[in-house]
C-alpha cells in the first residue's frame, strides 16, 4: 500500500523522492496520472454525506420500545426528577403543618412546659377510670338500695289508693288488673328512681353502663319485692272482701228481723 | 439529561453495544447517530443511488441490531462488523437484482434527483460527483466495494479485509484498479 500512502502524502509530483517514484511505478508513472489520482481521492473523500428520513428513525425507536418496554420507558433523569419532586413536596408538606401548628413560635420554655404538662394529663385519664369503676360497684348501689324499695313501697301504696272500690261480686281479673298497672307504673318508677340515684354519681360513660346495669339489678329487685306486694295487696282484698260480704251479709239479717 | 448522554459519546462502539443489549435507549440513539449516516451512503452507492431501497436496507440492518444483539461477538470491531453486514446486505441485493443492467434506466433518475437537491454546489463539484457515482456504477461490485470503503467511509485496509473476509493483498490489488479506473475517467475534471 505504499504507493496510495505517498500519494495521500504529497500534494505535488514534484515534491516525491525518485526512491518513492521508483515505488509508485506504473500505477502513477507521471504528474498527469499523480494530479488524477489525487483530485479523484481528495474529492471523494468529500463526498457529501446522505441522511437517512427521519421516519426510518422513528419505526426503530418504535421497534426498541417494543423489544425493551419496561427499561426504554423510564429514564434515569426521569427518575430523579420524580424523586426530586417527593422530596420538595414532603419537605413543603412539613412546613406547612409547622405553621399550621404555630410550631415555629413556641419557645423551647413553652415546650418543656407542655412536655411536663403531657404525663400529668395521662395520669389524670388513667386515675378516672378505675373511679369510675369504683362507683359503678356493686356496693353503693346495696346501699341506695333502701331507698328505691322505699319509693316502690310509696308507688305502690299510691297505686293502692287509685284501686277501683271493691264491689259484692267476685272478679278476679278486676283484682289482677291493678297490680298489673302498679307493677309497670312501678318499673317506670323504679326505673326513674335508678336514674335519679346514678346520675348524682355518674361522671362519664363508662358509669352510665355500669348505672344501665345497675338499673336492671334494681328492677329485678324491685320486681321481686312488687310480686310479694301484689300478694300481699291480693291478701289484703280478699280479707277486705270477705268483711264487706260478711257485713253486708250482717246488715240483711239485721233488715230480716 | 445532557451529562447521560455526553457519556455516551465517550463510549466505544462495543460498550454501546452491550448496553444495547441491556435495553439502553440513549446507547442505541448514539450508534444510529455515529453510523446511520456512513451505512446510508454506503447503501446509497452499492445500490446506484436507490434511496429508498437504502433506507430500507438501513432500517433491516439497525433492526437487526435491535432484536438480535447477540449476533454481534464483543471480541470483533463493531465498525467491521456492521459494514460486513450491510456487504453481506448488498450482496444479496445484487442477487436479488441478479442483472445490474435491468436497473441501470433507474440511475439516471437518481442521479437526476440527487442533483436538483445539491443547490448550492459549485457545478464543477457537482459534476464531479454525478461523473463518479456514474463511473463508480460502471465498476464491478468488488473494486466499487472496496472503493468506498476505503475512499468514501474512510475503513482502512485491514478492516476492509475483515469486512469483505479477504486478505489484505486482494484489498490493495482491488484498490489500485479501481483507483486508476476511476481516475482516467475522471482525468477531465481535474484538467478544467
Amino acid at each position: 500500500m505504499e504507493a496510495l500512502e505517498i500519494i495521500e502524502k504529497y500534494n505535488s509530483y514534484g515534491m516525491i523522492t525518485p526512491e518513492e517514484k521508483i515505488e509508485l511505478g506504473d500505477f502513477c508513472p507521471d504528474e498527469e496520472s499523480f494530479d488524477a489520482i489525487k483530485f479523484l481521492l481528495n474529492q471523494s473523500l468529500r463526498m457529501p454525506k446522505e441522511e437517512p428520513s427521519k421516519h426510518v428513525k422513528a419505526n426503530l425507536d418504535h421497534l426498541f420500545a417494543s423489544q425493551f418496554p419496561v427499561k426504554s420507558n423510564p429514564p434515569t433523569y426521569r427518575k430523579l426528577t420524580l424523586y426530586a419532586t417527593i422530596g420538595i413536596a414532603a419537605s413543603l408538606g412539613f412546613i406547612l403543618t409547622m405553621r399550621i401548628f404555630n410550631f415555629e413560635n413556641v419557645t423551647p420554655k413553652q415546650l418543656a412546659s407542655v412536655e411536663k404538662q403531657k404525663p400529668k394529663v395521662d395520669g389524670e385519664k388513667k386515675e378516672e377510670s378505675p373511679v369510675t369503676l369504683e362507683k359503678t360497684e356493686p356496693k353503693p348501689m346495696e346501699q341506695k338500695l333502701p331507698e328505691i324499695q322505699r319509693v316502690v313501697m310509696d308507688e305502690m301504696n299510691t297505686a293502692m289508693y287509685d284501686a277501683p272500690e271493691p264491689t259484692n261480686e267476685w272478679h278476679p281479673e278486676e283484682v289482677h288488673e291493678p297490680a298489673v298497672v302498679e307493677y309497670k307504673a312501678k318499673d317506670l318508677e323504679d326505673v326513674k328512681a335508678t336514674f335519679k340515684l346514678d346520675t348524682d354519681n355518674r361522671s362519664d360513660e363508662v358509669g352510665y353502663e355500669v348505672a344501665t346495669v345497675a338499673q336492671k339489678n334494681n328492677k329485678n329487685k324491685a320486681k321481686t319485692l312488687s310480686e310479694v306486694d301484689v300478694k300481699s295487696k291480693k291478701n289484703k282484698k280478699e280479707e277486705s272482701q270477705t268483711v264487706v260480704q260478711t257485713d253486708e251479709m250482717l246488715n240483711a239479717i239485721f233488715a230480716l228481723y | 439529561m445532557r451529562r447521560l448522554k455526553s457519556s455516551f459519546l465517550e463510549y466505544t462502539d462495543e460498550a454501546l453495544m452491550k448496553a444495547l443489549t441491556q435495553g439502553e435507549k440513549s446507547a442505541f440513539d448514539e450508534l444510529y447517530a455515529r453510523y446511520s449516516s456512513k451505512l446510508f451512503g454506503y447503501f446509497m452507492k452499492m445500490l446506484w443511488n436507490n434511496r429508498i431501497r437504502s433506507e430500507d436496507l438501513l432500517q433491516d440492518l439497525f433492526a437487526k441490531i435491535i432484536s438480535q444483539p447477540h449476533l454481534f461477538d464483543p471480541s470483533r470491531n463493531f465498525k467491521t462488523w456492521v459494514y460486513a453486514v450491510a456487504a453481506n446486505m448488498c450482496k444479496n441485493e445484487y442477487k436479488r437484482n441478479e442483472v445490474r443492467s435491468n436497473t441501470s434506466n433507474g440511475i439516471d433518475q437518481h442521479y437526476s434527483l440527487s442533483s436538483s437537491e445539491d443547490v448550492g454546489k459549485t457545478v464543477e463539484e457537482k459534476m464531479f460527483k454525478e461523473a463518479l457515482g456514474h463511473e463508480l456504477d460502471n465498476l464491478d461490485h468488488k473494486h466499487r466495494e472496496v472503493f468506498i470503503l476505503r475512499h468514501i467511509d474512510g475503513l482502512s485496509i485491514k478492516e476492509i479485509a475483515e469486512v469483505i473476509e479477504i486478505n489484505e493483498g486482494t484489498v490493495k490489488s482491488r484498490l489500485f484498479y479501481a483507483i486508476k479506473k476511476l481516475a482516467n475517467e475522471l482525468k477531465m475534471f481535474e484538467i478544467s
